[in-house]
């Protein structure tokens, strides 16, 4: 038996641990999971647990429906917080079909094989991401904010503030740091920062903070939601994401003697990703509801463009201080926090790995503020947009080789065809917009 | 776990730094029944260490408690007056002589402290099992996997456990994140040097804001566990 297959199994039994919670993701980055007893957890690490994968977005083929749950003894860890007064400890699994092969259709396996192929070539991937949610009361039918906070407001003791305080030592305590929690921008709307750690680990780890977010709202009574524009005329709840690509102790993105503190490597990488970003955006932004959040005006990007300080572009270099190239690091802005983001992070990867290969050119620095323009003039014009709705992006991403070459036949295909049909039912919906505005005048 | 028992003396104070008696549990105690109820507990008690006021009764009482029960299978070690280690002309000690196992004066120093505990071990077929490494709050039994910090079990992953591990059976020296790397890590990660940030961040904010400066960041060299003396 692996060590690390012991630790766990003496763990469990140290510690009284009454359930083990299997989880994996499915393609559109929904939690899935189900719990097993300890009794059935040695047998669970060596062989797998078969589960009925035809029910799963995305992994159903009905003539393989049997499919292998393979626990990765090393995400092991004990859920700060007891079911019916049990300890309760999960392990996130890698899918696998019924003969123990990987799975095409598993997220995390298309995340694995993009890092196996980029460690094969020296480099590792760093990923920190900043996910933004809402606090509502709990009314499915609308939703009405807790608070009328803003922006870094020190709200006294409002049920919110002390939620998000009490989810930052839940994460703590399951070891996933947090580097700053704030209230953002607009009420009810509260933003947590992770530290950065390889991709892999860090799209685990926002699965498990989605949960643990929604899990501890729930307790009180509240619906946490990383629905991407849930107020229409307050900003939506994004997910940009901090990259950086080292070779051991040294940052590949970082020169202090050329311009910006960006290597060429880091140019050509960023190149690549805004090459390829309106291919990829059906996926970093994958419902109906995400394109409005991508609106001029809420600091959510509309075009292709990159800057320093310019919180309107897609991609922000961030400043480096001098001497500290470790933080020399891209961000990529138009990710919400409701993708599934093993697969957005083997696509941006990916992208720059190509801008890297085939050398591209970094565009110039957009340096106008691309919300202040006018719409009347023409700024809009020189930069090329990223699709405006689903159906523009799923265009874009059909046409993609690259897309189709990273996330493989099944998860390419069956993604298609999935935000084809949401985009057909939407297509097809009577809202509530059209019956005020033409019922009474048509 | 192993575990010596103390009364009215403190035996960490009275190790030096690297003594390997300093992996044990010492659990201060004030009367014989808490004895028997850690040793209901199922904690394995090496030894009794009794300090002796030597014109009381007291404490030769707690020896012949100790000595008298038979499913106990305690040593006692005696230690004559903490504060003086003066042994009296009066001295109780010969006529209560078959209660305990050996005395110390309460001046012995750190060396004559460890090899009597050995020594008593040793005769009592006792042995202080190698899988427990401890360091100030942190106290890890690899044979069960479990970190305790400050008697609080630490919930932690499979690498975090690897690492504590390592950091703390070397406290003091300093490790490059490479070395950790090599050392603690296998082939499968995904991370290159900046993993093991990852993972002392992780440990850290497990550790708590009260312990998590046991792991110190050595300014572009690499990490050093153990309190630092200056």
């Amino acid at each position: 038996m692996k060590s690390e297959e012991e630790y766990v199994l003496k763990t469990v039994k140290e510690r009284g641990v009454r359930f083990i919670q299997l989880w994996f993701t499915d393609v559109l980055g929904t939690p899935k999971g189900f719990s097993i007893t300890p009794a059935e957890l040695e047998n669970a690490l060596s062989d797998g647990m078969i589960f009925d994968g035809s029910s799963i977005d995305g992994f159903s083929r009905i003539q393989e429906s049997d499919m292998l749950l393979m626990p990765d003894a090393n995400t092991f860890q004990i859920l700060p917080w007891m079911i019916e007064n049990a300890s309760v400890a999960r392990v996130v699994c890698d899918v696998k079909n019924n003969d123990g092969s990987p799975f095409e259709g598993c997220p995390r396996r298309v995340l694995k094989r993009t890092l196996d192929s980029t460690k094969k070539r020296g480099y590792e991937f760093y990923v920190a991401p900043e996910i933004e949610f809402f606090y509502f009361k709990d009314d499915l039918n609308k939703p009405v904010c807790l608070d009328n906070g803003s922006y870094f407001d020190l709200t006294v003791s409002d049920l919110a503030t002390e939620l998000r305080k009490r989810t930052v030592v839940a994460l703590e305590d399951m070891g996933i740091p947090v580097e700053h929690a704030q209230h953002e921008d607009a009420p009810s709307q509260h933003e947590i920062d992770l530290r950065y750690t390889d991709a892999v680990t860090m799209a685990d780890t926002i699965m498990t903070a989605r949960l643990i977010i929604k899990s501890l709202a729930l307790q009180q009574g509240v619906i946490a939601s990383f629905m991407p524009k849930p107020l229409e005329s307050e900003q939506g709840s994004g997910m940009h994401s901090h990259f950086s690509l080292f070779k051991g102790d040294v940052n590949c993105f970082a020169d202090e003697n050329q311009e910006y503190g960006l290597s060429t490597l880091a140019k050509h990488f960023i190149a690549g990703v805004l090459n390829y970003s309106k291919e990829i955006t059906a996926v970093t932004n994958q419902w109906v509801n995400s394109y409005k959040r991508l609106v001029p005006g809420y600091e959510a990007p509309v075009n292709i463009s990159w800057a320093r300080n310019n919180r309107s572009a897609l991609v922000r270099i961030p400043v480096a201080k001098l001497g500290n190239s470790e933080a020399t690091r891209f961000e990529y802005r138009a990710i919400d926090s409701a993708c599934n983001p093993y697969l957005v992070f083997a696509l941006i990867l990916s992208a720059g790995l190509k801008g890297i290969d085939h050398k591209m050119e970094l565009m110039p620095e957009t340096s106008v503020n691309l919300y202040s323009q006018n719409s009347e003039t023409n700024v809009y014009e020189t930069v090329d947009p990223l699709p405006n709705n689903l159906k523009s992006a799923i265009e874009n991403m059909e046409n993609s080789d690259f897309a189709h070459e990273v996330l493989g036949d099944h998860v390419f295909e069956w993604f298609l065809k999935n935000k084809k049909q949401e985009w057909e039912r939407y297509a097809r919906h009577v809202t509530d917009y059209e019956i005020g505005r033409y019922l009474p005048y048509l | 776990m192993d575990t010596v028992v103390t009364y009215s003396f403190d035996l960490e104070s009275h190790l030096h730094q690297d003594s390997n008696l300093k992996t044990l549990k010492e659990v201060k105690l004030s009367t014989f029944g808490e004895l028997i109820k850690l040793a209901e507990n199922g904690d394995n008690l090496l030894i009794a260490i009794v300090n002796i006021n030597d014109t009381e009764q007291n404490g030769w009482n707690l020896c012949r408690d100790i000595y008298e029960d038979i499913n106990l299978n305690v040593p006692v070690l005696v230690v004559v007056d903490a504060k003086t280690g003066d042994l009296k002309p009066n001295s109780k000690l010969l006529q209560n002589a078959e209660y305990f196992d050996d005395f110390i004066s309460g001046k012995s120093t750190g060396v004559e402290v460890e090899i009597r505990i050995n020594k008593i071990l040793k005769k009592f077929g006792k042995q202080i099992s190698k899988t427990i490494i401890s360091y100030g709050p942190i106290v890890i039994n690899t044979d069960t996997y479990q970190v305790l910090c400050d008697n609080r079990p630490l919930d932690l992953a499979y690498m975090e456990y690897e690492l504590l591990k390592f950091l703390v059976s070397k406290p003091g020296k300093v490790y490059s994140r490479q070395s950790l790397l090599s050392r603690v890590w296998g082939y499968e990660y995904y991370g290159g040097a900046r993993t093991v940030d990852v993972h002392v961040r992780r440990l850290r904010a497990k550790l708590g804001q009260e312990h998590e400066n046991l792991v110190q960041t050595v300014r572009s060299v690499g990490y050093r566990f153990g309190l630092s003396k200056y």
